[in-house]
């Protein structure tokens, strides 16, 4: 059922883009047949590598906390955004969840980044993307380790941001975005613990388009 | 360039789809709750871990305590944890008593007093040749009053001279224990003989159409979600649920839980309450500190349990490797105990010391 639900939002992010990238190529094609052309033939065999790292900000069962992100993908047609990803909760949290012992809540997921940006060339472009990921949450007993619960789930983070194109090979990106997991049951963990706002901020790293002089 | 797309746009969600079976999930059987809110003296609790973490109390290596239908302590010593298989040795012949009821009902309209040797044809030879054995009934090997010779109480099961050590190494357990020679009448003398639960088995497995290990699949493991076991076989190729059973301690407490509850289940009833009532009821006196049901031991009235905490329905079972389970229906209370095999130690009243300090830990308001 969750995965069901998941691959039902995937799908229709990939709906949304294909309509998008519909609509993009119309709008990329001038009434100018030669500069078309041009156009058209580095629009179509561009594609950029890149990979990230971020900090994310988001809802654990302690407060908003932070987690460290990385992923790499590649940019084709100048805007759309293809990857994966992965994600780790880095504060620490310990709870006695189960007396007597003091047990590490762990955190972590990763998948798929899929993402439309503009492709303006200039200082700022603006992004949307949706990241679907699978992952676990674990309470593992403090330093034995031994006795350990966890939960696994599926999880969708839609966002919007802004990227600052540094030079051609560097970007600082910015999300804001909503993270829902799917189907978590964990003790001590309640849906809304990690359901919430994310802000992530990192570098990007990768062989872009030169921006416009 | 449209091939290496589409490898990026499947691959990743075929990953993200996926589903690790290796994961051991949170069961949650019981809500978590801490003792001191179910009015249990955290600081003594405390104490006592830190007694089993120094191994102040035997080899004592999985420990877990419901109370008041929550899961209020659970730990693993040694290294141990949860997912750990524990042998829970004669604990497991809870399992037979249990089922037997069920089966005697459905196949012999609950004629408990039937004379086993009716329904061991193939050992007739034996009962001919002394025709008192004739008289021991199902009732008799449930009260362990046969009248044949055993010494499995005064001898540890590593002791080659114990009658015990002598079945297991036999290639009939059955025929080794009816073959013993008869020292009382025949529902006279209580003689602890875990040699009377293979002979339940051997009974069960006459009775029943399907193979015994089958039926305790699909009417106990099942509905108790316990998944995980291993259970070894008699030479006559039976499961062998009296000594080899080895499963966690959480699905051993499931069985505990599952008792008190009177054979039921988070609402299903599995096993008729009626059964379950005379499993826990004393059909024997044995002494002023001890009693017997059918298959469980109960505090008699100048027990320590008795006199010191003034709990008079505590039900237990211990193995020989002083694995312990510990129930009593006033306190709505469930103590399970693991205890990894260990011959160099002996014998040891580990799981009683560690019970005690559960009791000790009940607040004055709660007993």
């Amino acid at each position: 059922m969750v995965l069901n639900e998941m691959k039902h939002y995937i799908l229709t992010f990939i709906l949304l883009l294909s309509v998008i990238s519909l609509q993009a190529q119309e709008t990329d094609i001038p009434s100018d047949s030669v500069e078309t052309e041009e156009e058209e033939i580095i629009i179509d065999k561009t594609i950029q590598p890149f990979v990230f790292g971020m900090f994310e900000f988001s809802n654990t069962p302690q407060g908003y906390l932070e987690s460290l992100s990385g992923g790499a993908g590649i940019i084709f047609k100048g805007r759309f955004i293809i990857g994966g990803f992965a994600t780790r909760l880095q504060a620490p949290i310990t709870e006695k969840v189960i007396f007597p012992n003091d047990f590490d809540f762990s955190f972590s997921h990763g998948g798929i980044l899929l993402g439309y940006r503009t492709d303006r060339r200039q200082l700022f472009d603006f992004a949307f993307t949706m990241r679907a990921s699978y992952g676990e949450a674990v309470w593992a007993r403090e330093e034995i380790g031994g006795l350990i619960i966890g939960d696994k789930f599926a999880m969708i983070n839609p966002a919007v941001g802004v990227d600052i194109n540094a030079s051609k090979y560097l970007k600082v990106i910015s999300r804001l975005g909503y993270r829902r997991a799917l189907n978590l049951s964990l003790a001590r963990v309640a849906p809304n613990d990690i359901n919430g706002i994310t802000f992530q901020v990192g570098l990007s790293v990768g062989l872009f388009n030169e921006l416009d002089k | 360039m449209r091939k290496l797309l589409h490898i990026l746009i499947i691959l990743p969600l075929l990953w993200s789809c996926g589903d690790d079976d290796d994961f051991f999930p949170d069961q949650e059987v019981w809500p978590y709750a801490s003792p001191a809110s179910k009015g249990m003296n955290e600081g003594i609790l405390l104490d006592f871990n830190s007694n089993v973490e120094l191994q102040n109390f035997g080899n004592l290596q999985g420990f877990i305590v419901i109370k008041d239908d929550h899961l209020v302590f659970e730990n693993y010593y040694q290294e141990n944890s949860r997912r750990e298989f524990f042998p829970v040795g004669r604990v497991g012949a809870s399992l037979v008593t249990m089922l037997l009821g069920e089966v005697l009902n459905n196949e012999l309209g609950n004629q408990i007093d039937l004379p086993i040797y009716q329904l061991l044809p193939e050992y007739s030879a034996i009962f001919d040749a002394n025709p008192i054995k004739k008289e021991i009934t199902i009732r008799h090997l449930l009260k362990m009053q046969t009248g044949l010779v055993w010494n499995e109480s005064l001898r540890s099961v590593a002791d080659p001279s114990s009658d015990l050590n002598s079945m297991i190494r036999s290639n009939d357990y059955v025929e080794f224990v009816l073959s013993k020679q008869i020292e009382a009448t025949p529902g006279r003398r209580f003689a602890f003989n875990s040699g009377c639960y293979f002979i339940l088995l051997k009974i069960m497995d006459q009775l029943l159409e399907v193979p015994v290990q089958s039926y305790f699949e699909e009417r106990l493991f099942q509905p108790l979600g316990i998944e995980n076991y291993t259970v070894d076989n008699t030479p006559q190729g039976l499961p062998d649920y009296v000594l080899g059973l080895s499963m966690t301690t959480l699905d051993l407490t499931k069985v505990g839980y599952f008792v008190l509850k009177k054979g039921d289940w988070q609402g299903l009833r599995i096993i008729d309450d009626r059964w379950v009532d005379q499993l826990l009821s004393v059909q024997v006196e044995i002494s002023s500190q001890n009693r017997w049901g059918f298959g469980w031991w109960g505090f008699g009235e100048e027990s320590l349990v008795s006199t010191n905490y003034g709990i008079n329905d505590v039900y237990y079972l211990f193995g020989e490797n002083s694995q312990g389970m510990y129930l009593s229906e006033s306190q709505n209370m469930v103590v399970v105990v693991s205890n990894g095999l260990d011959a160099a130690r002996g014998f040891n009243n580990s799981s009683f010391w560690a019970y005690i300090r559960v009791l000790d830990s009940l607040q004055p308001a709660t007993l």
